[in-house]
């Protein structure tokens, strides 16, 4: 087969992808979901984390933070507080203090089908995952030589 | 009727004059918003998500803290959830399931419809409506249907409308927005719930995705990030900002 396009899995360690943070304002590549309380508008960026934005002024409205969190899908809020999944667990974020957060709970593997076993896309070549190196937080399509895995 | 691939999404809204909660500010007790292709949703003390084929219950009576309540197993390819009254509405691929929470914790279910199976007479009643998005999975058009809900265990499909590539829909006062993709927003009058007229087509050169209607503005998630509509006059959103890169 040679060399051919195909996914390859890109791990962190368990503490780096069960760790969140609160983080300067990123750029938005992939935008996803977004839920909105009092001024402020949460936009997920898929599987890498939250992008805050403040839009007390609709017209002008302000990225004022951003949280990682590995392999952000979802959320949800109410008062205080923000629900989303963190890999496949349910975290729970306490943002009653501005430009920071807190980790106030988690529920492990609530969420069994959000984890990144495999690419992105059906029917393509990849390079098996290995539990051995980590948490897959990322595929990247890349020139990979005669990859193992079909899916 | 030409047999389709459900290869993607439902969304639901409801029309009702009870369903838009304005807000102002962030009370303890206040529930945020979502838009319509969330699978995650607060209703009161309970969070609900679903995953591809099931439903789970957590109460937030300490919103600090869930605490996991139960797993109800719905369908397959579960795509959206949407509360309404003491109902969830949760749709897949080919079906609208209708859950009550009645029973916070434990969601018992009311009714099962497929898509596609036409209703008989169009009545027009404002606070019986859903309207659901299906898109073809292999980027070839989709439709908006239109649900008789007033027996709740019985959703009719009274309406279906040709759709270019649609994605998320949201409601203000008697105006209907549905994301379709490149080819931007478009603005339904639901005057007559039943009957949708297209009243604007709002291209942008973005990718519309799903939008949140908030007060007076329109908060639409696009690809490149997140673009806000002042929609004071509701059938003609006015772009007054972007959020990208």
């Amino acid at each position: 087969m040679g060399k051919i396009n195909a996914y390859v899995p890109v791990y962190a360690s368990n503490q780096d992808a069960t760790q969140l943070s609160w983080q300067n304002p990123q750029s938005i590549a992939k935008g996803g979901k977004i839920a909105t309380i009092g001024n402020r508008l949460y936009q997920v960026e898929e599987d890498k984390g939250i992008h805050v934005i403040d839009i007390s002024t609709p017209a002008a409205p302000v990225k004022i933070g951003f949280i990682k969190n590995s392999l952000c899908r979802e959320l949800s809020l109410k008062g205080n507080y923000i629900y989303t999944n963190n890999l496949n667990d349910l975290v729970v974020l306490d943002v009653t203090n501005a430009n920071t957060f807190r980790v106030s709970a988690r529920i492990s593997n609530a969420f069994p089908d959000l984890a990144l076993q495999y690419p992105p896309v059906t029917n393509c070549y990849f390079e098996c995952a290995d539990p051995a190196r980590g948490i897959v937080i990322e595929w990247r399509l890349q020139q990979v030589d005669n990859p193992k895995c079909k899916r | 009727m030409k047999k389709y691939i459900f290869a993607s999404l439902l969304l639901i809204i409801i029309f009702s004059a009870s369903c838009t909660k304005d807000s102002v500010g962030t009370s303890s007790n206040e529930v945020g918003q979502n838009g319509s292709l969330t699978r995650f949703i607060v209703v009161n003390n309970y969070l609900y998500t679903i995953n591809n084929n099931a439903l789970k219950v957590f109460d937030i009576t300490n919103p600090s803290t869930p605490v996991y309540k139960n797993t109800l197993q719905v369908g397959f390819s579960i795509q959206t959830i949407l509360p309404y009254q003491d109902k969830l509405f949760i749709g897949s691929n080919n079906a609208m399931y209708i859950y009550s929470i009645a029973n916070p914790e434990l969601p018992a279910k009311l009714s099962e419809t497929a898509y596609f199976v036409r209703g008989h007479d169009p009545i027009v009643a404002v606070d019986s409506v859903a309207y659901a998005t299906v898109r073809n999975g292999f980027g070839g058009g989709g439709v908006l249907n239109c649900f008789n809900i007033k027996d709740i265990s019985l959703p009719q499909n009274v309406n279906i409308l040709r759709m270019t590539d649609p994605y998320g829909l949201g409601i203000k006062d008697s105006a209907l927005y549905v994301c379709e993709a490149d080819s931007g927003i478009k603005v339904f009058n639901i005057a007559k719930a039943y009957i949708p007229v297209l009243k604007n087509e709002i291209k942008f050169n973005e990718t519309a995705y799903d939008v949140i209607v908030k007060n007076n503005i329109l908060i639409c998630y696009i690809k490149a990030g997140v673009a806000l509509f002042d929609i004071s006059n509701v059938y003609l959103p006015v772009l007054i900002a972007t959020v990208k890169n």
